[in-house]
């Protein structure tokens, strides 16, 4: 049982601190539709429940509930406007070095734009990692090696949105799939293809392709590089622009860090 | 009244049902009459399953491919560690980067720090290095409590040995008089190899200044090597 304020138990990255993502921003879908960088990020209470699963799976149910104000995304206009998530999460070691990692979440608050209404957010997430067998030459900043490793999460955001002054709901969808190899013990190449809804009008669909490459200088600093093509879209269908942009990363350590989320 | 919607009620069946499952769900099985460890790294295995011999299950979370500094925390160490009777680990904040929230997170009371489950084998071993007056970082990656690799030192792992023998022993009293046998027999075993340690240290004595690694004191130290810091 955890007690306060914390990043919600929603999708895969969402409790995950930037410098532990595999790339250096966060995929399109997150930014559109979850509140961007914060995410769900709100003071509340969650409960994790291990249940028991054959075969060597590790199944764990989670339940949290939160005070209702989150950024963008919720707002408790009254006492009783409570945010919740659920969070159903799957795991296996295919092998010593291979591991598969599936979840479901639900997350439902009250509209930040609308006091009286609610709004939900569904998640899958799915990601593989294979490992090669390190050497002992292999000291780098994550223990694993990890080879090629691919995360896939679909989202859905249904909206309520006022149009001739009659409530409608509006589906808006977004996905990322990425993939990361491992070339040798310093460096890391990948790419991330993103497509999602906006938030506010689902019929405009943004697109996005990353390439990501890394360097581990050694166990205490990261140096990477992204380039982000962005097919983003304007103001109406059919209106696009495109952006090219190259984001830089240098990260270095101070000291003992806590596990990150696995 | 709001309906609910179909999703909603979905959920909540499916959250219903695996609230049940996991109240109703058997335990996994295990072999009820061993002690079930759970240790750190293979070292600490190696010496408690020497020890604990058929007592004893031993399972060790890091593998002796992978730097103890270093090791993502799998959900899958949780299901074993929330099984564990005994966890033993190297301690000195060895593991602090990420045995810490397994412990937390397996809820299982035995092990968690301060618990009678719950073995820092350090507690046991001649340690070196132990930083005097104030610990900085501009001393670059220093362990404040002293040097983690203690039990690359052979006089360590007899102390290590023997301290499990005696929380196994307090575990398990009526195994007494088996786990001293069997350390008898594993500090025997360790004494016969040590000529063999002799003839490597003759070989390896020759340069006076042995440009090592830091973990390596303990080596070092027990071959009579003067060691060389390499920064």
């Amino acid at each position: 049982m955890k007690v306060g304020k914390m990043r919600a138990d929603f999708g895969k990255v969402n409790t995950i601190h930037n410098h532990a993502l595999p790339w250096i921003d966060r995929p399109l879908v997150t930014n559109n539709l979850v509140g961007g960088e914060d995410g769900i990020d709100d003071a509340g209470i969650s409960l994790s429940h291990f249940i028991p699963a054959p075969k060597g799976w590790f199944m764990e149910g989670t339940a949290q509930v939160y005070r209702g104000d989150s950024d963008d995304l919720f707002r408790a206009y009254r006492r009783q406007d409570l945010g919740t998530v659920g969070h159903l999460r799957a795991y296996r070691d295919l092998s010593e070095s291979t591991n598969l990692d599936l979840g479901a979440s639900y997350a439902r608050g009250n509209s930040a734009g609308f006091s009286d209404r609610r709004e939900t957010f569904r998640v899958l997430h799915q990601s593989l990692r294979r490992g090669r067998h390190p050497s002992l030459e292999a000291p780098t900043a994550r223990g694993l090696q990890e080879f090629p490793a691919a995360h896939r999460a679909f989202l859905e955001r249904p909206r309520p949105v006022i149009s001739l002054n009659i409530f409608q709901t509006q589906h808006a969808f977004g996905m990322y799939t990425s993939a990361e190899y491992r070339i040798n013990r310093r460096w890391t190449v990948g790419g991330r293809f993103d497509r999602t809804g906006h938030a506010t009008a689902a019929n405009l669909t943004d697109t996005g392709l990353s390439g990501i490459l890394t360097y581990w200088p050694s166990e205490f600093s990261q140096i990477r590089g992204q380039y982000r093509f962005g097919h983003l879209a304007v103001a109406s269908p059919g209106d696009f622009s495109n952006a090219n942009e190259f984001l830089f990363q240098f990260l270095f350590v101070m000291g003992a860090h806590g596990a990150h989320p696995f | 009244m709001q309906r609910c919607s179909l999703t909603t009620r979905l959920a909540a069946i499916f959250a219903a049902l695996a609230f049940t499952i996991s109240l109703l769900g058997p335990p996994p099985a295990r072999a009820a009459s061993k002690i079930q460890i759970m240790t750190a790294t293979t070292d600490l295995a190696s010496l408690a399953q020497e020890v604990g011999g058929d007592k004893v299950e031993v399972e060790s979370i890091a593998r002796g491919y992978q730097d103890p500094h270093f090791v993502d925390a799998k959900p899958s160490f949780l299901l074993k560690l929330k099984h564990a009777d005994l966890l033993i680990v190297v301690g000195l904040e060895l593991e602090i980067g990420w045995l810490p929230p397994l412990i937390n997170q397996s809820t299982n009371p035995k092990i968690q720090v301060g618990a009678p489950g719950y073995l820092d084998a350090s507690r046991f071993a001649r340690i070196l290095e132990i930083p005097t007056g104030q610990v900085t970082r501009s001393e670059g990656d220093v362990h404040p409590l002293g040097n983690p690799h203690y039990w690359l030192d052979p006089e360590n792992g007899l102390r290590i040995a023997k301290g499990i023998a005696d929380k196994l022993s307090e575990m398990r009293p009526g195994d007494a008089a088996v786990l001293r046998a069997t350390l008898y027999r594993f500090r025997a075993a360790s004494e016969a190899g040590r000529p063999k340690v002799a003839r490597g240290d003759e070989a390896i004595r020759g340069p006076e200044n042995c440009h090592l690694p830091p973990f390596l004191a303990e080596f070092c130290r027990t071959l009579s090597l003067e060691r060389s810091r390499l920064r």
